[in-house]
Formats: structure tokens, sequence, C-alpha cells
């Protein structure tokens, strides 16, 4: 490995962060995500749209010939 | 129907699905043995927290003889060699060469005769591709038990030197410009970093993302685009929010040139070349086939014929070739039978794509830089669900396969951990479809977005956990297994 290499070296100011361009999610937001009311509504929303989808892909799974 | 022989090279996700749904419809019909060369099934979406110290090998393991012998499977340990689809001279009896992995007959050759065979042999994990990757080297893997062992050893090793004060710098990602499973290294750096948060060092880590995507959250799949806030959104957009949330950096468009203890060589699809010094690097490693061959009725190597270059199967797919633009949906095969021989069927990973998902992209110096097409466990076991279907039909009477599991036609859900904990963890709930996209139907994003979304919270890892026993109660083939989807 020769010393043409460019080497990494952690960031030395928020503005050269890769984190500094991304979106985050705000304090609500976060806060939602391990509120236990707010995820037992969101297990059931997401198990229905999941069975939904493997509904879905089941269907697609054709028969070719009965 | 007389005695017909089944044989199933593999017991993985798509391998196991596919015997026992064979054996459970063909009964004493048919005889099916699986021929693997582990005595284990191993669940390997949690062998990520087996490589952070949160489970051991044995909560992913278990053994399948007894539970073969329980369904009236028939279990050989050992590793399929050298396929003989014509058979041998005038005797025209297809057979498999196998050769024994059980301690003390390691080496030891039979012929196993089929009149259908399913090979699910999944992938070999391609470590030789860059040199010093791999846990034999310098890196580590999560992608067998023993690897995330290993890996954990370490993370445990250097969090106690963290809390002596030492500062150390974890590099998780791909081992190389052609890998796939991107879902597997995201959802070990995210649980990585939970894990240092909650054993109280997060402060002394620094925590890098090493990528061959194009854009973080591409995951082969060319990128998912879900509604969400008013917005169309990239995938790029929640993974690089969900890295800039936990304090992990990311580098994308890499291709690993080499390892070297503490130091990781790699090329950018800029061209330019780079290196990180580590003290913990989990790099994937791309896959290759598992070195199946095959040979005519004459002896003479027919490998070229059944199996495409990349060394996966070829089955019913467009194998011409094409520019990115040209990729359709419609060449990603529906059957999985080979099309020289209708008694050879590939599922799961053994089977060769058609071409990639994510746009195929080169360095000026000619590295590939860019993700081979997944294929997860869903899609996995439901080709070997279809392929079980369409042998138990046919062996009843059908001309030809009777069922279809297209990739471009069938969705994925996925749930990445971010981070196990029934309280404070989260986990990324996503589900894509179709998983090839497909843009003749759906021309925007080539997926439909009624059915494709994604979302981050404490529910996801919740049902991750559901996930995690509902899958090994059905390995494990216990009452109404065959109830539990795919
Ligand atoms: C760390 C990690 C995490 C993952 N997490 C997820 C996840 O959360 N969700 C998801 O959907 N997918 C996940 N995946 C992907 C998923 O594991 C694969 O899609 C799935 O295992 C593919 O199934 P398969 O049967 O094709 O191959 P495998 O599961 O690899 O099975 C291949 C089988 O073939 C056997 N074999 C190998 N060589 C031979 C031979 N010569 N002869 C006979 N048998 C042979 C092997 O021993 C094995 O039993 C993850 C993968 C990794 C590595």
């Amino acid at each position: 490995m020769g010393d043409e290499r460019l080497h990494y070296a952690p960031p030395a100011r928020p503005q050269v962060r890769p984190a500094f361009f991304a979106t985050l999610p705000t304090r609500p937001t976060r806060w939602l995500r391990t509120n236990l009311l707010w995820q037992v509504l969101r297990f059931a929303v997401i198990n229905l749209k999941m069975i939904r989808l493997i509904a879905l892909s089941h269907h697609q799974g054709r028969r070719l010939r009965s | 129907m007389s005695h017909a022989r089944v044989v199933v090279l593999g017991a993985g996700v798509a391998g196991h699905t596919a015997a026992s749904f064979l054996k459970k419809w063909l009964g004493s019909a048919a005889e099916v043995t699986v021929v693997s060369p582990k005595p284990d099934y191993n669940w390997i979406p949690s062998n990520i927290w087996v490589g952070v110290g949160l489970l051991e090998p044995r909560q992913v393991l278990f053994p399948l003889a007894p539970v073969y012998a329980r369904h009236g499977i028939m279990f050989r340990q050992a590793r399929a060699l050298v396929l003989h689809p014509e058979g041998e001279g005038a005797e025209a009896q297809p057979f498999v060469e196998i050769e024994s992995t059980v301690p003390g007959e390691e080496g030891q050759r039979t012929r196993l005769p089929y009149d259908y065979l399913v090979n699910a042999t999944g992938p070999r994990l391609d470590f030789e591709a860059t040199p010093g990757l791999g846990p034999g080297a310098h890196s580590h893997s999560v992608c067998t038990a023993p690897h995330a062992k290993a890996a954990a050893d370490t993370f445990l090793d250097l969090v106690e030197r963290m809390r002596r004060g030492e500062r150390k710098r974890f590099v998780v990602g791909t081992g190389h410009g052609t890998c796939t499973c991107q879902g597997a290294a995201f959802e070990y750096v995210v649980n990585l970093e939970f894990e240092l948060r909650a054993r109280g060092v997060r402060d002394k880590a620094e925590v890098v993302y090493l990528t061959n995507e194009y854009e973080v959250g591409d995951f082969g799949m060319d990128a998912v685009h879900i509604r969400r806030g008013g917005y169309v959104t990239p995938s790029k957009v929640f993974t690089e929010s969900l890295f800039a949330e936990r304090g992990v950096d990311w580098i994308t468009r890499a291709h690993v040139q080499g390892v070297e203890p503490g130091r990781i060589a790699f090329e950018t699809l800029d061209g330019l070349e780079h290196d990180i010094a580590f003290d913990m690097a989990m790099l994937l490693p791309p896959f290759k086939w598992v070195g199946l061959r095959a040979v005519d009725r004459l002896g003479q190597d027919m490998t070229a014929r059944l199996f495409a270059p990349s060394g996966f199967m070829r089955v019913d797919a467009d194998y011409s070739p094409k520019s990115y633009e040209a990729f359709r949906a419609a060449d990603w095969p529906r059957t999985y039978q080979n099309p020289d021989f209708p008694n050879l069927f590939a599922a799961g990973i053994a089977f060769a794509p058609p071409h990639p998902i994510s746009r195929p992209r080169q360095s000026p110096k000619g590295t590939p830089i860019a993700p081979a097409p997944p294929r997860t466990g869903m899609p996995s076991a439901m080709i070997g669900k279809a392929v079980a279907h369409s042998i138990a039909d046919m062996l009843q009477g059908s001309p030809g396969p009777t069922r279809t599991a297209s990739m471009a036609e069938m969705g994925a859900a996925c749930v990445a951990s971010a981070g196990n904990n029934p309280f404070t963890g989260t986990a990324a709930s996503m589900t894509v479809y179709p998983i090839v996209p497909d843009y003749e139907r759906y021309p925007d994003y080539g997926r439909d977005l009624r059915h494709t979304f994604g979302e981050i919270g404490l529910a996801g890892h919740w049902i991750k956990i559901l996930l995690h026993h509902l899958f090994l109660h059905k390995a494990r083939l216990r009452p109404f297994w065959s109830l539990i989807p795919e």
C-alpha cells in the first residue's frame, strides 16, 4: 500500500462530515419511535402491510398449468 | 407414480423449504434426500446479534438430522461435487457425486441417483477475492455463526479496552466492489453502534460504514422509493438519516483492494486510492458459486452448459448480454427450471441472475464497483416452495413446472434491526414490491409505491424478535410449521 494513497481521517468539523447533509429526525419523531402506545399501533399496521405484501406475492406466484 | 427420488442440494433457506414441502406434499410417494456439508441449520439473519455478543451460536443453530428423521426426509452430511445429468455411459440414470463431511468419513465419495434435483447450494463466501479479507486473515464476517462469534469476541475485547480509556475505530461494510447483501452490513453497523452506547463506551468509538453502493440505501436493488411526509423519498435519505443520527460516518463507491492488520486499502469509483486504519473491521465477502461441476454421459465436462460464467446455475432467465437501459423485469426467471434438463432446478442464491439490479459502474481503472443482485430470505424461501410445488405436480403427471416465483413479480419484507432492546431498540421495517424493478408496469420508480414502504421504530424490533422465533419454529418443522408464511 503506497504512500500516494489518501489517508482517511475523522472529519475535523461537522460541515465536512457526510452527516451534515443528511436529514435528521426531530425530537417528536424520535419520541414516537419508542413510544409504547404508538408502537403497539404501528406493530399492527406494519404486520398488516407485510401480510398484504405476502398475499400479493403469493397471488403473483401463478399456476402455469392446472 | 413409483417411488421417485428427489435430491435437494443445500439445507439453507431455499433447500430446507423445498425439501420440507416436497416431503409434505409427496409423502411416501417420494424419497426426499437433503445433502448439506454442515450438520446444522443456521438462521442466518440472527447472526447479526451473535456478532455483537447478544446471542450464542447455539441460539441460531440446530442439528438437522433429528428434524429430518422425524419427518421422513433422508439427510446426507456431504458436499455435492459433480452433477451427471445424463447419467454415465449406457446407464441414463442421472446422479450426483457427493463427498462426505462426517468426521472420520471425510472425503468418502458416493453417487446419489435422482429423478429430480434441486440445486440450493447458496454462495461460497469468496474471501480470497480480496487479499487479507476474512476471519482467516485480518477482518471479520457475520456470514456464519462461528464467524459471528469470532466477531463478537473481538468486539467485546475492544469494549473492555475502551472502558479503560482507549479509543477505537470500527469499520463495517463490504469487502469487495462486487459484494451483495449490504442489508446485513447495514444491520451489523447499527447494532454495533447501539451496543457501544448500551455498554457506555460510545464516546470512545468511531464507527465508519464502507460500502460499494453508489449511495447508501441502494442495497443492490437500485435503491427503493417510498412516499413519506409529502414526498417520494429515496432510501438514501432514510439510511443517511439513520447513520447521521447515530454518528456513523460513511464512505460509498468503494472497492476494497486489500486488508492488512489494522489497515484497509480501497479504490473509489473516481479512481482515487485511499486507506483507512481500523481496530476492528467486519467486511462481507463477495459471493461465488460453490464449485459444482457437471459432466456428460461420456465423462466430458459440461459445466459451462449448466452453469452461467458466474458459476451459478442457468435457469429459465434471459441471459443475453444487455445494457443497463435494456434490463427488463421479464428477463428474470419464473420457474427456475434448467433449460436443458427439465428435472433440474435451482433455488435461492444458487440460480444465476440474468443481470444486476443496481446500475453497473466501473472506475476509470476498469474496477467494477456496484452491488451484485441480492437474493434475500423471503424470495429464497418462496422460490424453494414454488420449485417444490412444480416438482410435486410433475411427479403427478404435469408436463412441466406449474408454479412461478419471479423476483420481478414478488415483493420482499425486510426488517433490519437497529438495536436489540425490548423498550429502547428499534428496527427499520421495509416492504418492496416488486424486488426487481419493473419499469414497464411502474414507469416512474419501477415499483408500486402502494406496497413499498419503510419506517423506523420499536415495533419493527418486536417484529424482528417474532420472526426469529417464528422462522426457527418453522425451520424445526414443529406443529403448524407450514402455515407460517415464507
Ligand atoms: C449476516 C446475514 C444477515 C442476513 N439477514 C437477512 C435478513 O434479515 N433477511 C433476509 O431476508 N435475508 C437475510 N440475509 C440473506 C439470507 O441469509 C439469504 O438470502 C439466504 O440464506 C439464502 O438462502 P439459500 O438457501 O440460497 O442459501 P444458504 O442459506 O446460504 O444455504 C446454502 C446451503 O447450501 C449448503 N451447501 C454449500 N455448498 C454445498 C455443496 N457443495 N453441496 C451441498 N450443499 C452445499 C450450505 O451448507 C447451506 O446449507 C442475510 C445474510 C447474511 C449473510
